[in-house]
This record gives C-alpha cells, structure tokens and sequence, in this order.
C-alpha cells in the first residue's frame, strides 16, 4: 500500500504545483531555401544582434502557469532563407559598422523584433492558439551610420487546438506560421517597393551631406570665435569694449 | 483487472464503436464549366485548404484525408505545394480566386515553378468541423481500491466544407462540391465510460472525395447539370 500512498502524494502534489510551472518552447523551423521571388541586383550585409538571435518572450498567464517562447534560432534561420533569394549577396556582420573597402554591400540590414505577443484559448475562448510578430528592418549606407529607412513588417499565425496536441507543439506552430507569413510579406512587398527606397536613399545622402556641410560651417565657426578670443587676450585691457550696462532708476 | 472484467470492458468498447453515432451527410456539386479538358494526370492535383478567415480554419488532416481517399489521381502534398511556392500560398498572400490567377502566373518564377511541379489543378477546401451543441456531465473518481466513472454525456458535431475547383490552364473555375455532415455522439459511463462517437468529419471526407473523384473523372464530353 505504501508505495501507492507515495503515488497519490506525489498527483496531489502536483497538483498543487500546477500552477506554477513554466512551459517552454523552443521553436525550431526549417524555411522554403528557394522562396520564389524576383531577386533584386542588390548585394547587401545582415546583422543580427545577439538580442536578435537569443530572443526568449517570458510571459506569466494567471491559472495558466510561466511560458518562456524562444524565437531567436527560428527567426535568424527565417532570414538566412529569405534574403539570399531576395538579394544578389548577402554578407552576416556581428555589429553595424562601415562596410571594408573591399565588400560589394551597397546597404545593410538590421532586422529587430520590436514586439511579440501570443494568446492561448483560455485567454480567448476560441479554440486557437496565437502568436503575433512585430519587425522593423532597418535598413542603412554601407557607412554603416546613415539609417536610409525602417521597413515594419508584421507576423501573425495560429493553430488550432488540437485534443491530443500538446501546447508546446501548438505554440510553436503558430510562431512558425507568424515567422512565414512575416517572410512572405517580406520577400513579395520589398521588391515592389524599391522606388521608395530609392527615394529614401537619396534623401539619407542629402540629409548627409547637409549634415556634413553644417558640421564643417561649425567647425569653421568654431576656429573663428577661437581666433577672435586670441586676438582679444593679445589686446591690452582698455582696448576690450566694455558690454553696455542697463540703467538702473 | 480480473480476465471477467476485462473482458466486459472490451465488449463495451467494441459496442460503442460498433454503433456509432448517427450521422447525416449531404452532399451537393455545381458545374461552372463544362468539363475536364484533360483527365488529370499523376500529381497534376493539389488539395489546399483555407486559412484565411478570421474565425476557423480548414483542418489539415482534414485535407489529408481528402487527397488520400481519391483513389484514381495521386495527389501531390499541401505541405510540398505551399513550401515550393513560398511565400505566394501562405494564408496572406494566397489568391483569392480567380480573378487572381492572371497576375500570379504572369510572374514567370511562379507559373516556370508550378510548370515544373506539373500542378494543373487546384482543389480549395473551406470549411470546418464545429461542435455545435453539448449536454450532461460525467464524474470519475480515483480511489486507493480503485476508480471508475458515472454519468452521461453527450454532443452534437457539424463539419461543413466546400471544395473548389481551379483549372491553372485556363485559369477558370471549373465547379464547386460542398459537403455537410451532422451528428450527434454520446458516452454514457458506468464504471467505464463507453464512447459512442459520430464520425461527422470522416463522413464529410469521404463524401467530399467520393464526389471529388466523380467530378474529376467526369469525360470531356459531359455536361453534367
């Protein structure tokens, strides 16, 4: 009989405990290598910060336990697919940074997941579990500082709730389905839009070069007013003129 | 468990799945175009379902079951389609109808990829299996002596679905089956609970690729109404 006392102790237990457990989930995804899209004769050069490529979403649902979804291998994998079918070369950089001398990138990359956020059906009382993804693509001057835009791109995916499927499984379903639809929009709305980025290159070299001619006008100002403080401390004192004092009643 | 027991138990189960639930099936076609052109050819049919409404989605395995139960044509994978012709079939970015298909396949990546797939017909699968309706209650128990459960339950299950059929050569709808099945299943338990369960979602499969199978084997000179 002991042993079966031990057995009901420990379903109690557990019972108890239910609530605090943490559900993790990695998600682990292969994408499509050959996405059919029109490649653009752009070499460019993709950094993933290391936020980037190790993001974990913690998040606590009441009744509903601890869930910890670690997105960061799915989404660098997503990109690795992505890009090379969208872009003539696709060079990985650990930091932003000028590009060598000798690199072909004419732009670089930096995706960032600005936001994510998943439901279950507790929480909705449907029958599905979702997952919503929020990107930003920066996009920057093989300088490595002029920012010539920022691409939002949007991720949404779901399962549904499976009687035999755990939530492990579903959750990673729909974030691998929000990671495809995230691409899809990605390598279909891009090519379409390189007007724009056309545009928006042209007016980061303007701002640039506004920006380096006002830097220079200060700089030249800057040595100018320092010239005129030698010249006034080369000159004896009654020369100075005095600054005119207001009048007092 | 002594062998009486077991052996009542097992009998229970097999008149459970012996009876099954009662289920009703209906099942309905419209032609919008005369005929198949052509007779498909092995892998030249692609089974997809929707996923693009905000509150259900079509079941994959309910689109499995569909290509594996037409027997005539083989039936190249949802799975393999979509992932060859990402990202142009994600829930998002899939046409619509066909009205989309002339800007889709005059992106010469898209029609040269599904050229080579030898894809020529596509079969839209919308629908869902809800449950509509549920009633009663059942209490198990665990004990140290042992467990066992009481009550009754039961509930009603309606699968609805309608498959469309594309034909990407003339980029035209060749006709639309729709299949309905409702049932109701119940599980009354003494001690063990005996599942009599109403197959609704088999049941609109298999009528679904039934017709399927009759639409697409159809002769060219044909007309059915």
């Amino acid at each position: 009989m002991a042993p079966r006392h031990a057995t009901l102790a420990c379903l109690c237990l557990s019972l108890l405990l239910g609530g605090c457990t943490t559900t993790a989930v990695t998600v682990e995804a292969t994408f499509p290598e050959r996405p059919v899209v029109q490649q653009l004769p752009v070499a460019v050069a993709v950094v993933y910060d290391d936020d980037f490529q190790s993001y974990t979403l913690a998040e606590s649902i009441p009744q509903r336990g601890n869930w910890e979804i670690d997105l960061g291998a799915a989404q660098v994998a997503l990109f690795r697919a992505m890009l090379p079918a969208i872009f003539s070369a696709v060079t990985e950089r650990e930091a932003l940074g000028p590009e060598p001398e000798d690199s072909g990138a004419e732009l670089l990359l930096r995706p960032q997941l600005q936001d994510m956020q998943f439901s279950i059906p507790y929480q909705t009382r449907s029958n599905f579990f979702e997952v919503w993804l929020k990107y930003e693509i920066e996009l920057y001057e093989r300088d490595g500082e002029t920012l010539v835009a920022r691409y939002p791109l949007t991720g949404y995916g779901r399962t549904r709730d499976g009687f035999l499927d755990s939530a492990q499984v579903a959750i990673e379903q729909a974030a691998i389905t929000a990671l495809r639809d995230a691409g899809a929009f990605f390598a279909i709305e891009f090519p379409r839009n390189q007007d724009a980025l056309t545009a928006a290159r042209t007016r980061a070299q303007q701002l640039r070069a506004e920006k380096a001619r006002a830097e220079a006008d200060a700089e030249a100002a800057a040595e100018g007013a320092a010239d005129a403080v030698e010249d006034v401390t080369a000159a004896s004192p009654a020369d100075v003129p005095q600054s005119p004092r207001e009048e007092t009643p | 468990m002594t062998d009486h027991r077991r052996s009542r138990v097992l009998v229970l189960w097999a008149l459970g799945l012996a009876l099954g639930g009662c289920v009703s099936a209906t099942i309905e076609e419209v032609r919008t175009a005369p005929a198949l052109l052509e007779a498909p050819q092995e892998g030249s049919i692609v089974i997809l379902g929707r996923r693009h409404n905000n509150g259900y989605e079509t079941e994959s395995n309910f689109v499995d079951c569909v290509g594996k139960n037409l027997r005539s044509s083989a039936v190249l994978p949802e799975q393999a389609f979509i992932d060859a012709l990402y990202p142009w079939f994600e829930p998002r970015t899939a046409p619509l109808g066909t009205a989309d298909l002339p800007t889709l396949l005059a992106n010469e990546a898209v029609a040269k990829r599904i050229d080579g797939l030898g894809v020529r017909y596509l079969i839209w699968v919308d629908g869902a299996t809800n449950t509509t309706d549920q009633a009663g209650s059942m209490t198990c128990t665990i004990s140290p002596g042992g467990g066992g459960c009481f009550g009754f339950v039961t509930w009603a299950r309606d699968a609805s679905y309608e498959a469309t059929v594309w034909d990407l050569k003339t980029q035209q709808t060749l006709g639309r089956i729709s299949s309905d099945a409702n049932g109701t299943s119940y599980m009354p338990a003494m001690v063990v609970p005996v599942p009599i369960i109403a197959r609704v979602q088999a049941q609109a499969c298999s009528g679904l690729a039934d017709q399927l199978e009759t639409f697409l084997s159809a002769p060219a000179t044909e007309t059915a109404g």
